[in-house]
């Protein structure tokens, strides 16, 4: 089975959404999300789990869709109300009993062509949660009779914990403090050093990062006779003019120069 | 070989200035601008901006991002000051954003080293419908920014298709520019022939409407309403048909050949226009022929028809050719003039991008190839090309106007040429 084709997704979404459904967000970690749409009416969250069968061979067919509807009682309690599989192409006779969907409660819509007929319709699967929620529950109790069993071990050791600081040597106790402080400003004449070194690692990085943007704009080079430029005496062999060297093509030869240049003297005609 | 002596001040210091819809270009001689969205944030006045020591009111600029919050935030706060190349008068938040864009441009470019550094000449190029208060308003700003930073020696305002001829090394041409909201036609000669504009209100939103319809009787209707998919599909399968009717013909007896597929990059989202594929044609044919038959029943259905031109007691229709909305607005020139001006006409503009797969040459063809095809059919001759450069060519064409421009050529309000100078002006 391969990925949904997007078009059988709009096909859906446009048949739920004419039904007065809102569409809503697939859960997060829902499992093949990517085949789901998820929608909302009135306080019940719909599930469509959209099966392309086209290259399913028919011998399979059903085991598959019986697959599918274990998966959706298995897993999507969790996150929706009802549930529906949309099925292209849908082969009759080739679907598990209609009582198998009856007694999970998962829905069927067949979606054929552009059309899109509802067979079979959907029933609350939440209530299965119960139990499951029931199970949950003593599992929490057990947890928090644990917690409170730490808790009062913890208790103990801090009143311990008290009971020798009341006996505490002092003496000792401020030699510890004095070797802590002179610990403290050895880190602290430390950081600033490393302060010190990454401002100055900033600044080297900023200025190279100018130069890159600079050497990226392709700058010009300086005009003819500027320090460090060699003369280009082939230059006028070529058209072109020493004033020009240097500049982008754009503006090399662009008889526009010369228009520009005579704007005046017609304006002053 | 051109005679001119180009001034080693305007060869450092000239800065050219490109206000597009979409993008803000700008730099000084290079040969490449620098770029930035055209749009400005307004930083809300909150307790959390305030204990986090924001004192801005307004970024521009890549700082925008780190600004974006919720959706409903950028609507608020997110302003994107130009529409259609329009900035409306009174609309004082966006000539804000206009004047912080500017600001940040001459901030970021202006050498602070150079001792013989007394202000950029700065050439900025506007919409050709652009109306005078922006022109105004635009000299204002300069002026603003030269008293704050001492940015500017002088400035003029030149309109995009100028720039865009310039840039092409044209000074007898048509330039054809089309964006996403409307289309200027304008004939050059050495200026912009102003009663020779023409300007319809149509552009690439056209065909980012049809691809929504075609989306939606294709069954993917729920696709159709995200604009920035649509815009994918149209840019990935849409093509110019040579003529529509023949390229139908051939798509329907030949489908699998037109499948028109696209899978969004990325995604597991995939479109399959299948038995519709030659719908693909009517993408490309909206931007340059409205009007066919074939258009009317989307109009029924509620497609947006474009409005009409009116200029003076004339009225163009807004469906109209575009190869024929070009004979009308070289028409209005001097006759002499006209052969020179239907020999170069220049398309410029991102609605004039459209590829052609080579296994569909033959039914379909590129935007200068739509244009001469419709223009044969007026019997005209012409020759259309596409820009070399189409996201740059107006800020190239600025730099040009601002290296050659005499300097002693002060702004005229009655040429609307010239430079509005320090000392002068301001």
């Amino acid at each position: 089975m391969t990925a949904v084709p997007t078009k059988l997704r709009s096909l859906v979404r446009a048949y739920m959404l004419n039904k007065g459904l809102e569409e809503v967000e697939v859960p997060e970690f829902l499992s093949e999300r990517e085949r789901f749409l998820f929608f909302r009416d009135a306080n019940n969250i719909i599930a469509v789990k959209i099966l392309d069968m086209e290259n399913v061979p028919l011998t399979s067919y059903k085991s598959k869709v019986e697959e599918e509807i274990l998966k959706i009682v298995k897993e999507m309690p969790q996150y929706a109300d009802k549930a529906y599989l949309a099925i292209h192409p849908l082969k009759i006779a080739y679907l598990p009993p209609r009582r198998l969907f009856e007694a999970s409660g998962i829905g069927l819509i067949e979606i054929s062509g552009e059309e899109i007929v509802e067979k079979i319709p959907s029933r609350p699967i939440r209530y299965k949660l119960e139990a499951q929620t029931r199970r949950e529950l003593e599992h929490l109790d057990k947890e928090l009779r644990k917690l409170a069993e730490k808790m009062s071990v913890i208790e103990r050791r801090l009143l311990n914990v008290e009971t020798q600081l009341e006996n505490l040597d002092i003496p000792s106790a401020q030699a510890l403090e004095s070797r802590l402080s002179m610990e403290i400003e050895k880190l602290s004449k430390r950081i600033a050093t490393l302060e010190a070194q990454l401002t100055k690692i900033s600044a080297r990085v900023e200025a190279n990062e100018k130069r890159i943007r600079e050497l990226y704009r392709k700058p010009l080079l300086p005009l003819k006779g500027e320090p460090g430029i060699p003369a280009l005496p082939d230059i006028a062999e070529r058209g072109e003019l020493a004033e020009e060297t240097g500049l982008p093509d754009f503006i090399r030869g662009n008889p526009w120069l010369d228009v520009l240049k005579k704007t005046k003297k017609k304006s002053e005609k | 070989m051109i005679a001119l002596s180009i001034d080693a001040y305007r060869r450092k210091y000239a800065y050219g200035e490109d206000y597009g819809t979409s993008y803000f270009k700008f730099g000084p001689v290079a040969e490449e601008p620098y770029m930035i969205e055209n749009r400005g944030y307004f930083i809300p006045d909150t307790i959390i901006t305030r204990v986090a020591g924001v004192t801005k009111t307004l970024v521009v600029g890549p700082e925008v991002t780190q600004y974006l919050g919720s959706k409903e935030d950028a609507a608020k706060y997110l302003v994107y000051p130009m529409r259609d190349g329009i900035v409306r008068r009174g609309d004082t938040r966006a000539w804000q954003v206009l004047k912080e864009l500017t600001r940040y441009g001459f901030e970021q470019t202006m050498p602070q080293e150079a001792k013989d550094f007394q202000g950029f000449y700065v050439t900025a190029a506007l919409s050709a419908i652009a109306p005078k208060y922006m022109y105004e308003e635009f000299f204002q700003i300069h002026a603003d920014l030269d008293e704050e930073l001492e940015a500017v020696k002088a400035v003029t305002i030149i309109p995009q298709p100028l720039a865009v001829a310039i840039a092409q090394k044209a000074v007898t041409c048509t330039v054809v520019e089309s964006g996403h909201g409307n289309t200027q036609i304008t004939p050059i000669s050495q200026y912009p022939i102003r009663g020779a504009i023409v300007s319809l209100n149509r552009g690439g939103a056209e065909a980012d409407a049809i691809t929504g319809e075609i989306l939606k009787d294709a069954g993917y209707g729920d696709l159709a309403s995200e604009e920035k998919l649509v815009r994918m599909v149209k840019e990935n399968i849409g093509l110019i048909p040579r003529d529509l009717d023949e390229a139908i013909r051939k798509a329907k007896e030949n489908p699998e050949k037109f499948k028109a597929y696209y899978k969004v990059p990325g995604t597991l989202t995939e479109i399959d226009l299948e038995e519709n594929s030659w719908m693909r044609f009517l993408i490309g044919e909206i931007v340059f022929n409205p009007e066919h038959e074939i258009f009317q029943s989307y109009y029924r259905r509620g497609l947006p028809r474009p409005r009409d031109t009116v200029i003076g007691d004339e009225k163009i229709p807004g469906t109209i050719k575009l190869g024929h909305a070009i004979a009308i607005s070289v028409g209005k020139t001097s006759v002499e003039l006209q052969p020179y001006l239907y020999k170069r006409i220049i398309l410029s503009g991102g609605n004039f991008a459209w590829k052609v797969p080579p296994e569909f040459e033959d039914v379909a063809c590129d935007a200068a190839t739509k244009i001469y095809l419709q223009m044969k059919e007026l019997d005209l001759e012409v020759r259309a090309e596409l820009t070399s450069d189409p996201a740059y060519s107006v800020w190239k064409g600025a730099i040009v106007y601002s290296i050659a421009l005499p300097d002693d050529y002060l702004w005229d309000w009655n040429r609307m040429e010239g430079w509005y100078k320090r000392g002068m002006h301001y």
